[in-house]
């Protein structure tokens, strides 16, 4: 199956289509989850991979915001 | 043994409850107060202990509630101090997680369980490839780190922006090791400080990813069964995570709940967001947030050794009695001449089965746990003019 690119994963995931756990499993991020899975000594799951992206995932709006180095204060 | 005394000296400053232990030709070594740990937790009748003691003895130390630094590398920091190559790499390079001048004990452990042939993390994979698809601009421009933490990760790109979309919210993010952290929301007053500079980025790191920033537990910690002394003997925890109330019915839907199995009891309560981010940056063991979250519900005695009455309180005061009115135990605490007694709260089940029952908490963490916060209260106000003047009677 084709890698699904990001922009997709939310589209699916916001439409109910996959879950959370599918979205993690198939977006960038999947080698962290299941690494931090690992150090947690819990096996992936819907639940765990939802607090995962509650904790990690930003949105690509805002990304490109972060990104911009022109943009915001830097000290 | 000047550096390591400067060393421990530097490291207790910023993190005093931790156990130090420095990488040594002996072994792993003990310096200072933490001398008097070792003897009491790992029965040595020395300062120092041998590598492959060191699972067993981190197991130990983790299991009696202690964080732990290893330190191993004073020399190299010292020297990278004095290098101005190394102190011009690049963050994004791939060896940088490895030139760290303090290793957490699980980093030591995975470094040991994981394969000689191929070191590489999974995170530092991704980062390579992320580095590659960036292309070579980003390698052109390398970054020093804007601070190091106690566990050796490297923080980058440190700022404050605006939101477009709430033009009056700031938010503050950086960079760990090259990823990315989630944005927080930034306090006004911070932003005002962070944009005189009065406030600098390792302060605000300090204030808005404080987990980030903690030492990490063992990996151990989070590998096997947690245990903790019970009112009867010791209790395993069998089960620890965290889930999402997905009952719409209840007043918590869809806030994070910890949930925990020990022997038959299974449990679940609220979790706090500071007890949230120290479970996902695993700065505190199952068995800490179990003790933190449910200690009541276990009447474990260490539950209760947090709640103090205020000074000046006369244990004698404090009263725990049946409400001849509603049948209810509430407890009470006399604040002393002039200053009446307190309101009477309610006790819960498991705070009267620990006073009464397992006798695992005294009447004055009980009082200290319902009234701490009223008699702080009273005893800061002025004694009333007319309680004054009957005292002067």
């Amino acid at each position: 199956m084709a890698k699904l690119e990001y922009d997709e994963l939310v589209q699916l995931l916001q439409d109910g289509t996959i879950g959370f756990l599918r979205f993690m499993l198939e977006s960038d991020n999947a080698e962290s989850y299941l690494e931090w899975c690992e150090l947690h000594g819990i096996e992936p799951s819907e639940e765990s991979a939802e607090f995962y992206y509650d904790e990690t995932e930003i949105d690509m709006m805002e990304r490109q915001l972060i990104d911009d180095e022109d943009y915001g204060i830097w000290n | 043994m000047e550096r390591m005394s400067t060393e421990y000296n530097r490291l207790k400053a910023i993190h005093p409850d931790s156990i130090i232990l420095f990488d040594t030709e002996k072994g792993y070594e003990l310096f200072g107060q933490d001398i008097e740990v070792g003897k009491k937790i790992l029965n040595l009748d020395t300062n120092h202990f041998a590598p492959e003691l060191m699972e067993d003895y981190l197991f130990m130390l983790v299991k009696s509630g202690k964080h732990i630094i290893i330190n191993d590398e004073i020399d190299v920091y010292e020297t990278k101090l004095n290098s101005k190559q190394e102190a011009h790499n690049p963050i994004d390079n791939t060896d940088m997680p490895r030139k760290k001048k303090e290793k957490t004990p699980q980093e030591e452990l995975v470094k040991t369980t994981k394969s000689a042939v191929d070191e590489t993390t999974p995170k530092e994979k991704k980062s390579e490839s992320q580095s590659a698809t960036q292309g070579e601009a980003a390698e052109r421009k390398p970054r020093e780190p804007q601070m190091v933490t106690v566990n050796g990760d490297k923080v980058t790109h440190g700022h404050a922006y605006q939101s477009k979309t709430n033009p009056e919210d700031w938010y503050f993010t950086a960079k760990i090791n090259g990823e990315q952290l989630k944005p927080q929301k930034m306090d006004p007053a911070d932003l005002v400080a962070y944009k005189e500079k009065e406030l600098t980025v390792p302060q605000l790191m300090e204030r808005y990813y404080p987990t980030k920033l903690m030492p990490r537990v063992p990996d151990v910690a989070y590998q096997v069964a947690n245990v903790l002394p019970g009112p009867g003997g010791n209790l395993t925890i069998d089960k620890f995570n965290v889930y999402k109330e997905t009952d719409e019915t209840r007043a918590d839907y869809g806030k994070y709940k910890f949930y925990a199995q020990v022997g038959d009891k299974k449990m679940s309560t609220t979790a706090s967001r500071e007890d949230l981010n120290a479970y996902f940056d695993r700065v505190a063991t199952p068995g800490q947030l179990v003790e933190r979250n449910f200690g009541d519900r276990l009447h474990l005695q260490s539950h209760y050794e947090q709640f103090r009455l205020p000074e000046g309180i006369d244990p004698k005061g404090i009263r725990v009695a049946k409400d001849k009115e509603d049948g209810k135990w509430k407890v009470s605490a006399d604040l002393g001449e002039g200053r009446g007694r307190t309101s009477r709260q309610e006790l819960s089940f498991d705070d009267g089965y620990s006073l009464f029952k397992t006798k695992t908490a005294t009447r004055e963490q009980i009082a200290a746990k319902y009234l701490t916060e009223e008699i702080s209260t009273k005893l800061a106000a002025p004694l009333s003019m007319e309680k004054s003047a009957s005292m002067k009677m």
